[in-house]
């Protein structure tokens, strides 16, 4: 009993006041009453027990009068007044004071077709029946997924639902969310989504702060009942040479009796017939026809099969000649020079423009235009090489070589300043042998097969961090460090020319260099070509001192570049980019993996602590209960019972 | 209470100012003076009058009837003094009165001393009964103005207690009664219209000519009232808690019924039935109640 009243609430409890009317229809009541008078009488033969009845009757009349009075006084305070059940998630809602923050989902995977109509506009059909029960006085604030802020919302009912490719911008939303409801009494947050697993990740490592703003959040999912997709995803680049691969990837159900078809241009290549069973991947590869098709075209795959999610059964490419890396090498010149030799021997074309810069002479400019920075032999402090490799390390490749002999290494004190302890120099007098232990790793695919014998490490510093890449003896020769802010390759000996070892000097030095470049270079290696619709990219444009224009097939101007770190790109398909200097390259955007994957996931709820959870068909029957409030149902009827009550029992 | 006080000069003059004793056809011992309004017995002849319709047909003179075959009634001078005889109720119903000054017993016995002293005055003889639910007093019928002091003595020791069986007592008084004469009965009649009625049918049998007063209290006949009743009655004892819509609709209902019965009763046993009030100054209801008597004769 109790727990049944600590659950009952008011919208306007200002209302109770009204309370007073009880007490003055009470005063009136035993005011008006008439005292009993004693009195004796000559006889009472005339008061028959008839008599005795009525005036009983009577007075039970004017009892339940009162009580039925009171009880109409009671009925319309608490109508007005709002009572309800607040433990109803949905109840909030009926709050004439309540303020409504609502976000759709707008992920592209909300345009899943199923039964005639996509997840989303499903989603914007439910949010339309949740604003429809809502009272005239309370604001509904929709999430604008353009401007990125919550937008009062002017009209009543569903609205049309426009998905957007690109990573979820739930976080947006709630940190909005948080902002505006800090200034609303009653703030009401729905979020309809089909709560893809990155959906439903984000939004757990959300919860908590949602939690803690003490609001109503109501998570409704539109997820589909059993959903399955086809996708078409154009692997590495497209050259050529190589050709255009694609690879087929079949979820959910199988796909078969299917064609996939390359467009080049406006060209219809080829196509060819699909098979995928569920769950299943398959490679398509189309040579390029050199005669037809130039370098620099663009073109796409297309699948040509029934699908609830059509937008990734597309995938664009351009087809470029492989672009040359840019290296740079930093520190002693002369030292250096071998490494610039050992990595043109190696590849030419790959490593197409090596340069030597001694740390002083360092900028911006050169750092940023490099795909590679090699630190070896620099004794002394640079802070743009610094901070360079702790904030684009991750973009970047690098390497960082340790000198046993430099005072004020760069490396040993960069390592230091990182929070690592300080390698310690180490001498072999006989030398020490590179040791390569699994030539099909990653690092090591495709070196070539020789002989190490000759190479010997004498000095080094030990320990060295990280993961061990290559061992020299008992002590491990190059490491790869990986944390959240560095991620470098470091070797605990120098690689120019230098006494402290002879790898040089051998034939194990320019595939070592070349394929430790390569290692490092492996991290950004295709994110760099790769455009993905909705995903923010690095401005090619950035720190050049150019500026660029974006414009789609049909040479409409979509965007301009100038300074700005980052772009973006909103929807697949092929763009041309040209710079301010004449320049004209193609871009091909496709959608990202992971929107075109259909994993589902169910948010964790924190257990009543003001989030909660619906499908949408549970959340269709919560608004159709809340239409019929059984509070207000049982109010509306006590409240004609006493006005019947008023009427049976009135005697003026 | 002194003779005076019950015969107050305030109460009697007005009936002798309204010439009571000019218009009496009868006066008893001393006729002539006066015209009684209590005759219809006596012996001797006086005139005779046309037969108006209503009257009791054994009135008629049949043998004047058979030889002008006209209706006549043969009017008689007394020649006897009337014997009469005042039934008073003295019950505790009696005793009640809405107003401190008057109960309806008070009244009563002043009404029934008015009488008395004129009846005696007409050298009437005059007895008294006092009941209530049996007969207290009884004084048989004297002219004697010792007899006027016994009855208003009687009057002024008698207080309203008991419950009423008017019907009973009237009808005991009735076993006790000889020769015809005249009946003044001056109750409330709170008993049941048959008991009543039984007691009046011997009163007639026994060739008594009756004049019944009902004593009313001004709220009996219109009972009223804004507060809620606690109500004892004062015979038995019996309470009651009502409120005053019902106790209104019910008393003023039951009342009107039971004098309507009263009235029908009357009327068949061909008996002077007049209701006074508390309210109502002596005089009035006296000259009432004789104007009344008057025309009916």
């Amino acid at each position: 009993m109790l727990s049944f009243l600590s659950s009952l609430s008011f919208f306007q409890s200002a209302f109770l006041w009204a309370s007073f009317f009880t007490a003055v229809i009470l005063f009136l009541h035993f005011f008006r009453r008439k005292a009993t008078k004693r009195m004796d009488i000559s006889t009472l033969r005339f008061f028959s027990t008839a008599a005795v009845s009525q005036s009983k009757a009577k007075k039970l009349r004017q009892l339940l009068l009162l009580i039925s009075r009171l009880l109409l006084i009671i009925v319309l305070i608490l109508i007005f007044a709002g009572l309800h059940d607040k433990r109803g998630p949905l109840v909030a809602l009926r709050d004439p004071q309540s303020t409504l923050y609502s976000w759709v989902d707008p992920a592209v995977s909300m345009e899943y077709m199923e039964n005639g109509k996509t997840s989303g506009q499903r989603a914007e059909d439910i949010l339309g029946s949740l604003v429809n029960i809502l009272p005239s006085t309370v604001d509904h604030y929709y999430f604008d997924h353009e401007s990125g802020r919550f937008l009062l919302s002017r009209e009543k009912g569903a609205r049309e639902f426009a998905g957007r490719f690109g990573p979820s911008n739930l976080e947006e939303a709630v940190n909005a969310f948080i902002a505006a409801s800090a200034f609303a009494a009653n703030a009401q947050f729905v979020m309809i989504s089909d709560f893809k697993t990155s959906t439903a990740a984000l939004f757990d490592s959300l919860s908590e702060r949602l939690v803690e703003t003490n609001k109503n959040v109501i998570c409704v999912s539109v997820t589909p009942s059993k959903p399955w997709n086809h996708s078409v995803k154009v692997s590495g680049s497209s050259t050529l040479k190589n050709g255009v691969s694609a690879v087929i990837h079949a979820d959910g159900a199988d796909l078969d009796s299917s064609f996939v078809e390359l467009v080049a241009g406006d060209l219809r290549i080829g196509q060819k017939k699909i098979v995928c069973v569920n769950g299943d991947s398959v490679q398509v590869t189309f040579d390029m026809p050199s005669g037809v098709i130039s370098s620099g075209s663009w073109g796409k795959i297309e699948l040509q099969a029934r699908d609830p999610l059509p937008f990734d059964n597309i995938g664009y490419f351009a087809l470029t000649a492989e672009r040359g890396r840019t290296v740079l090498v930093v520190g002693n010149a002369k030292r250096n020079k071998v490494i610039a030799a050992a990595l043109k021997a190696a590849a030419p074309d790959f490593w197409t423009n090596v340069s030597l810069k001694e740390g002083g002479e360092l900028s911006y400019e050169d750092l940023n235009s490099a795909d590679l920075v090699i630190v070896n032999s620099f004794s002394g402090q640079s802070r743009i090489l610094e901070s360079f490799i702790s904030g684009s390390g991750i973009d970047r490749g690098i390497i960082i070589c340790l000198d046993h002999y430099q005072e004020r290494d760069f490396g040993v004190d960069f390592l230091q300043r990182s929070g690592f302890s300080m390698p310690a120099a180490k001498t072999i007098e006989k030398g020490a042998n590179p040791v390569l232990t699994d030539t099909k790793s990653d690092l090591w695919m495709g070196f070539p097969n020789i002989s190490s014998s000759k190479a010997r490490i004498y000095r080094y510093r030990n320990p060295v961090p990280g993961t061990p890449l290559v061992r020299a003896g008992n002590f491990p020769l190059a490491t790869f460090v990986k944390n959240p802010k560095l991620e470098f390759v470091l070797l605990s000996t120098p690689i120019g020319i230098t006494d402290a070892n002879n790898l040089c000097e051998t034939g194990f030095f320019v595939p070592f260099v070349d394929r430790l470049s390569r290692f490092a270079l492996k991290g950004n290696a295709q994110t760099e070509n790769i455009w993905y619709a909705g995903h923010i990219q690095r401005n090619p444009f950035f720190g050049t001192e150019r500026s660029g224009a974006l414009y789609d097939k049909d040479a409409k101007l979509i965007s301009a570049w100038s300074a700005q770190p980052f772009v973006k790109v909103d929807k697949p398909g092929i763009y041309s980019l040209t710079s301010s200097t004449g320049e004209t390259s193609v871009i091909s955007v496709s959608t990202h993996p992971d929107e075109t994957e259909m994993k589902f996931k169910r948010p964790v709820i924190p257990n009543e602590r003001g989030i909660y959870y619906f499908e949408a068909q549970e959340l269709l029957e919560q608004i159709k209960n809340l239409s019929n409030n059984i509070w207000s149902n049982w109010l509306w009827v006590i409240l004609g019972v006493a006005l019947c009550a008023e009427a049976l029992l009135f005697r003026k | 209470m002194n003779t005076f006080s019950v015969l107050r000069p305030e109460h009697m003059l007005p009936v002798r100012n309204l010439s009571l004793r000019a218009k009496m056809i009868v006066e008893g011992t001393i006729a002539g003076l006066h015209k009684s309004p209590f005759h219809g017995f006596s012996s001797e002849f006086l005139e005779y009058r046309p037969y108006l319709n209503g009257e009791p047909a054994r009135k008629i003179d049949w043998r004047k009837y058979a030889k002008s075959d006209k209706s006549v009634v043969r009017l008689y001078e007394d020649e006897t003094n009337m014997g009469a005889h005042i039934l008073i109720d003295k019950s505790a119903s009696m005793g009640f009165g809405s107003s401190a000054s008057m109960t309806k017993f008070d009244y009563g016995r002043t009404l029934a001393a008015a009488f008395a002293w004129i009846l005696i005055r007409q050298k009437d003889a005059v007895g008294l009964a006092a009941f209530d639910e049996r007969i207290h007093c009884y004084l048989s019928p004297k002219s004697t103005n010792l007899q006027l002091k016994n009855i208003i003595s009687h009057l002024e020791t008698a207080a309203a207690q008991n419950q009423t069986k008017c019907g009973d007592a009237i009808n005991d008084v009735a076993a006790m009664i000889k020769r015809r004469g005249l009946c003044i009965v001056i109750s409330d009649f709170f008993d049941s219209p048959e008991n009543i009625a039984r007691g009046l049918r011997h009163l007639r049998f026994k060739r008594q000519d009756i004049l019944a007063i009902a004593v009313a209290d001004p709220m009996e006949l219109d009972f009223s009232g804004r507060s809620d009743f606690r109500l004892k009655d004062l015979e038995t004892g019996q309470m009651i808690t009502i409120d005053s819509q019902t106790a209104a609709k019910f008393f003023n209902q039951g009342f009107a019924s039971h004098h309507a019965e009263l009235k029908t009763i009357s009327r068949e046993l061909e008996i002077d039935f007049a209701v006074v009030t508390t309210a109502e100054p002596f005089h009035t209801s006296l000259m009432r109640v004789i104007e009344k008597r008057r025309r009916l004769f």
